[in-house]
């Protein structure tokens, strides 16, 4: 199995995404690119090449949801597994959110100290099953 | 440094940064809501409103403020009916929101948990009063007074804690108090105070001359006896962790000479003055009004100029007929040296002139002009602004948000019966009364805000960016704070209350000063009409001053 190594990451809360990148990059050890917004990702993720996409759902201009459809257009990003991560988790969302395509929802807040890992045993049960 | 400290340093900051920038964030917030209240929102901030709760709800519980992110969260599920909700639903919101903002707005709880749990160097910004006792009733009464007072107050018990929480290894804004029977303390914990920079003050039950020798000997800063003067210990306290940090001097230098005034400026510079310098004198008037310097100083000879000719017009205009002003000059003519200074200089300086002689020249001058503007400002018995300086603090204010179009409350406060006190207690209670509110309004309120002695037991205080409702609650707020002070008199306790009228831009078109100090005293008379104790916001169905005027006994 490959190991998870690329992870692109999308979340407009300059915030959140300093810690979220501490906790990938310094805690879990992956090589992380941060996106601030949906465009940004459309346009810079096929040249990273992702293992895993990781989307903020609530964000100005282009959505978590709408950001997955600009990538699914993309055609050698098709296919890589795409989290979402919103503040709301409910069972009805969770589903919502899987029809259109993501794998799965982390919920906000997170703890620094575990969301790579809870990344990486996403990623070996995707492969696994 | 490891990998695992790093990662618990950055998260640190990154809190940090978090806490500051939160007030700015929640206030924001609030102005939302409120528009949403008057429904004044359109779609577009409505949808600013719910991300920025959608925000909080998502990164509060990150830097530890779980309280924070679940009222976020719920107002957000609440809110989401968006405009379709009905007006009661949503006043409830609104009034949901304020709270919150108000909570996190104000509150320094922020502050001190993340003292508490980080140790980030963040600690030396609000200082700390320690409270050591040997634990009993009166002490509990201290604690409360204290933070009463607005102090952050911890709370020790016994010199074992003690020496285990007051463990320094840099300097820390502070003092610890302690309440003891009899004056104690061990040399490790005196020793590590002192480095830290962190004085100590006694409060002792026996009142003789063997315990303040020991308190001596142990370098307190103050010894108290019981029964306690709060108000002198909190006056102590203020003068010992006070802001007293000074703003640097400014000096604006005018010199035709290029490269000697730049040399000044760099030594006054690394002084630690700030320092201007214009070479062409048409644009002396321009500077001043836009540098207000503490201090010019002249060359003499300049072409087309003579520095005493412009001292003389510059002494025409009433607004720098204080402004000390110091001549650069190479005349070394005594004579005509006395004729400049005849002409409205201050000083001399020949040419050439050693840095640090120009320094302390410079210093002094600055440093009496800075006091002298002090004392012109200040009230004497509260070190709030006098009357006329906060009238003229009132009338900037009202040029300020009419250029900015932003939006300010000023409110006018009145210590309740107040001619009973003086009466009952005498003069010298009074005025301990007068200085108690004084300090509550110091450090209640906002430093941006500004706060004067109108009159006797009269207050002024000008709330920049606060509107009608934020202003009532902050008055409310402080209104409670005031009543819950206890007083003491030969034994006897007794407490106060204030009343406060509130008149804020949104109630007019032009904002004026003399519009402004007449509603809110037209508010604060309404207030002492409905019985004291009261904080009314004005508007125009209030009665007139004239009928609400209940005999002298305000």
């Amino acid at each position: 199995m490959m190991e998870l190594e690329r992870v692109l990451y999308v979340e407009d809360d300059e915030d959140i995404r300093v810690v979220a990148q501490v906790a990938l990059e310094m805690v879990g050890g992956l090589n992380v690119k941060v996106c601030s917004s949906g465009d940004q990702a459309l346009a810079e993720a096929q040249a990273f090449a992702p293992h895993l996409i990781l989307l903020d759902v609530m964000m100005p201009g282009l959505d978590g949801p709408m950001t997955l459809a600009g990538l699914r257009k993309i055609p050698a990003l098709a296919n890589t597994p795409v989290l979402f991560m919103t503040a709301k988790v409910q069972p009805s969302e969770v589903a919502h959110y899987k029809s259109l395509g993501a794998v799965d929802v982390l919920s906000k807040p997170f703890d620094p100290m575990c969301l790579a890992d809870q990344l990486k045993s996403i990623w070996s049960g995707l492969h696994d099953g | 440094m490891t990998a695992k400290d790093r990662v618990v340093e950055t998260l640190k900051l990154q809190r940090q940064r978090y806490l500051e920038r939160l007030p700015a964030t929640v206030a924001y917030l609030g102005e939302l809501a409120r528009a949403w209240g008057r429904e004044r929102l359109d779609s577009e901030r409505f949808e600013a409103l719910k991300q920025g709760l959608h925000r909080i709800s998502g990164s509060a519980g990150i830097f530890g403020l779980e309280d924070l992110g679940h009222e976020a969260s719920r107002l957000e599920e609440a809110i989401r009916g968006g405009q379709a909700l009905d007006d009661d639903a949503r006043t409830v919101l609104v009034q949901d929101v304020l709270a919150l903002a108000e909570r996190w707005l104000n509150s320094t709880e922020h502050l001190a948990a993340s003292v508490r749990t980080l140790d980030t160097p963040a600690q030396g910004i609000m200082p700390t009063i320690w409270l050591l006792t040997d634990a009993g009733a009166s002490e509990q009464n201290l604690l409360r007074s204290l933070r009463q007072y607005g102090f952050i107050v911890k709370r020790l018990d016994g010199l074992k804690a003690a020496e285990e929480a007051l463990v320094f290894t840099e300097a820390r804004q502070g003092v610890l108090v302690l309440d003891n029977e009899r004056v104690k303390l061990s040399v490790a914990l005196a020793e590590s105070l002192s480095t830290a920079g962190v004085p100590v003050v006694f409060i002792s039950l026996q009142d003789d001359f063997t315990s303040r020798l020991e308190a001596a000997r142990l370098g307190a800063a103050a010894f108290f006896v019981r029964p306690l003067n709060v108000m002198k210990l909190v006056e102590l306290i203020d003068a010992l962790v006070g802001d007293h940090t000074e703003e640097a001097y400014r000096i604006l230098i005018v010199d035709d000479d290029e490269m000697l005034s730049l040399r000044y400026q760099q030594a006054l510079i690394e002084a630690g003055m700030r320092v201007e310098v214009e070479m062409n004198p048409v644009n002396l008037l321009l500077r001043l009004e836009e540098f207000r310097p503490d201090l010019l100083l002249l060359d003499i000879h300049m072409p087309g100029y003579n520095g005493v000719e412009l001292a003389a017009a510059l002494r025409y205009y009433d607004e720098w007929t204080g402004l000390p002003i110091v001549y650069l000059s190479a005349e070394a003519n005594r004579d005509r040296q006395l004729h400049a200074l005849d002409q409205g200089g201050d000083d001399f300086i020949t040419k050439p002139i050693s840095e640090k002689y120009l320094v302390s020249v410079v210093r002094v001058r600055a440093e009496r002009m800075r006091r002298l503007a002090n004392l012109r400002a200040c009230d004497g018995l509260t070190g709030l602004l006098n009357h006329v300086s906060i009238k003229e603090a009132l009338a900037a204010e009202c040029l300020r948000a009419e250029r900015e179009k932003s939006s300010f409350s000023a409110v006018m406060l009145d210590i309740d019966y107040f001619k009973q006190v003086n009466d009952t207690y005498g003069h010298a209670r009074g005025d301990t009364v007068i200085r108690a509110l004084a300090h509550l309004l110091k450090t209640r309120l906002r430093g941006t805000d500004k706060v004067g002695r109108y009159g006797g037991e009269e207050f002024f205080a000008i709330l920049p960016g606060c509107q009608k409702e934020g202003a009532e609650r902050q008055c409310n707020w402080l209104r409670e704070a005031f009543a819950a002070l206890e007083f003491e008199h030969e034994g006897e306790v007794f407490s106060c209350t204030l009343s406060a009228g509130i008149a804020s831009s949104e109630d007019f078109e032009r904002l004026h000063a003399d519009q402004f100090i007449e509603c809110a005293d037209q508010a604060l008379y309404a207030a002492k009409g409905a019985g004291r104790n009261y904080v009314i916001g004005w508007h125009r169905n209030l009665p007139l001053r004239s009928d609400a005027r209940l005999g002298t006994a305000r």
